[in-house]
């Protein structure tokens, strides 16, 4: 509930306390970028272990299971697919407020370079950073959705 | 597979349909160039970038940051969600 | 005596439940901030006291030295959000009501919502100029994207069997929009909106944050480049708590309006 108040408030906009903190560098945009990565990987985490069939613990209890086994065998194949999609989520999340972090603070890597050339006003070089971030988030969610297919076969 | 592959044409179509109506309204100035680039000029300015080595760095740094922030959330976040669970 | 321990047993279970739990939380961070602050343990200048944020936060609300800032800021997300409506709930029920358009179309969206949406802000700047235009542009954007997927996913719950059984009773095309796919995607469309509140605020404020003459995001910016700690965090919640309950009356709002379909996960990432 705390953690859903906080994942529909507008965090982003706290970016100047990461920056006093961690200084203009990408270690500022790296810590609030895990902030968004984390808030649905813990909450997928969460319910993944929650909706685990309590028969399927009995039937592991009932074959007299290690502790261990009973996690390897049981717990973890029926919280993968869950923790999975929680991942997945969290990667969007992060890729999205890396380059839009890049770009306001106008620190680190693309999205620098982009506010650099508006900056500059090099319109050209605006469009040629707006095509790239645009590629490299289209190839990020490509491999994500590959890796996906793969997992869930 | 056939199914999909005739979406994929008509996607790139359409992107390219797209791409090409841009294209014509900046070299005919139907919108102002100086406040657009064409794609073909965004496309060489990239493709020049990138071979002068600057977007490759700043892919990397960029890809840096995205996969450290990857490996914090993806360790704390199951740690917590796991204690939250207990 | 036994009064003191009836009431210590009460409130050990009212801490039991989550809600407990959550205030304790919040009751915890307060005072282990007041504690870093007051002792200077470790950034001082980073941890002002609570006092002080609340302060401020009272003349925020008391005053009207925000007035002119939350104006614009109120338009620009207000009139985001009314834009990306305007284009995102027809877009939807087109996208959504021809089959193979929307399979051309859906990934294209899926993969665009992926970008972040204040990257094209630069843009909006060269072609709006840097007053409201722009970060009004920004909200509409990421306004849109909620807005439009969802809608679209209302109208997939439309089955194809409705839409037979429609027609075997001869409805009319009004029947059929105002019978069977109305009553399916407004629940859609009003969670699509809400979300798209969060997302026009999120992508206008932090439009404001990088170039702007006025807003709550300019003021953000403003306080952490005079280094007013306090100021800036007091203007922080004050943000969250409008964002909040604009959120939250929505809701209200559109569970009394029907009853609202299985709730989808709230995403104020959607910028």
């Amino acid at each position: 509930m705390l953690l859903a108040a906080l994942f529909s408030s507008p965090i982003i906009l706290a970016y100047p306390i990461f920056l006093v903190t961690f200084g203009r560098t990408s270690a500022a945009v790296i810590a609030l970028s895990s902030i968004f990565g984390l808030i649905p990987i813990i909450m997928n985490t969460k319910s993944a272990f929650q909706q685990v069939n309590p028969v399927l613990l009995e039937v592991g209890a009932s074959m007299n299971l290690s502790r261990r086994q009973m996690f390897r065998h049981i717990l973890l194949p029926a919280v993968a697919p869950t923790i999975f999609s929680g991942f997945r989520l969290g990667l969007t999340y992060i890729l999205k407020s890396v380059l839009g972090l890049e770009y306001v603070v106008q620190i680190g890597g693309v999205g620098m370079w982009l506010s650099d050339a508006a900056f500059r006003f090099e319109v050209g070089e605006v469009y040629a950073g707006l095509v790239g971030t645009i590629l490299l988030s289209v190839m990020f969610l490509y491999v994500i959705n590959r890796t996906e297919v793969l997992v869930r076969r | 597979m056939r199914q999909e592959t005739k979406l994929t044409i008509w996607r790139t179509l359409m992107i390219l349909a797209a791409l090409f109506a841009l294209e014509a309204a900046v070299r005919y100035r139907w919108i102002d160039p100086f406040f657009m680039a064409s794609p073909l000029q965004a496309l060489e300015v990239l493709w020049s970038q990138i071979w002068d080595g600057r977007a490759l760095v700043l892919t990397l740094v960029t890809l840096y940051e995205i996969g450290f922030a990857l490996l914090v959330s993806t360790v704390v976040g199951l740690f917590a969600g796991f204690l939250l669970w207990r | 005596m036994n009064g003191v321990q009836q009431t210590g047993a009460s409130l050990a279970a009212s801490v039991q439940t989550p809600a407990g739990v959550q205030t304790l939380t919040v009751v915890g961070a307060v005072i282990v901030w007041e504690l870093i602050g007051r002792t200077g343990l470790l950034f001082p200048e980073l941890f002002p006291s609570v006092v002080g944020i609340l302060q401020s936060f009272w003349i925020y609300v008391t005053t009207p030295l925000l007035i002119p800032h939350l104006k614009a800021s109120l338009y620009e997300v207000g009139g985001g959000l009314f834009l990306g409506a305007l284009c995102g709930i027809p877009l939807g029920v087109i996208f959504g009501s021809q089959r193979s358009l929307m399979r051309v179309m859906e990934p294209i969206i899926l993969y665009l919502a992926v970008v972040p949406k204040i990257i094209i802000f630069p843009i909006f700047i060269l072609f709006l100029g840097i007053g409201t235009g722009s970060k009004l542009a920004v909200g509409a954007i990421a306004a849109f994207f909620p807005i439009v997927l969802l809608t679209i996913a209302g109208m997939r719950e439309v089955k194809p069997v409705y839409l037979d059984v429609a027609r075997t009773l001869r409805a009319s095309r009004l029947q059929l929009a105002t019978k069977v796919y109305l009553p399916a995607i407004t629940g859609y469309v009003f969670t699509g909106v809400r979300i798209g509140l969060g997302a026009s605020v999120t992508g206008a404020l932090l439009a404001e944050t990088k170039v702007a003459k006025a807003g709550l995001g300019f003021m953000i910016v403003e306080y952490y480049s005079q280094f007013r700690m306090a100021d800036m965090y007091s203007l922080l919640l004050f943000i969250f708590i409008l964002a909040a309950v604009a959120n939250w009356a929505m809701k209200l709002v559109f569970s009394l309006l029907l009853p609202l379909p299985r709730s989808t996960q709230d995403a104020g990432v959607f910028f």
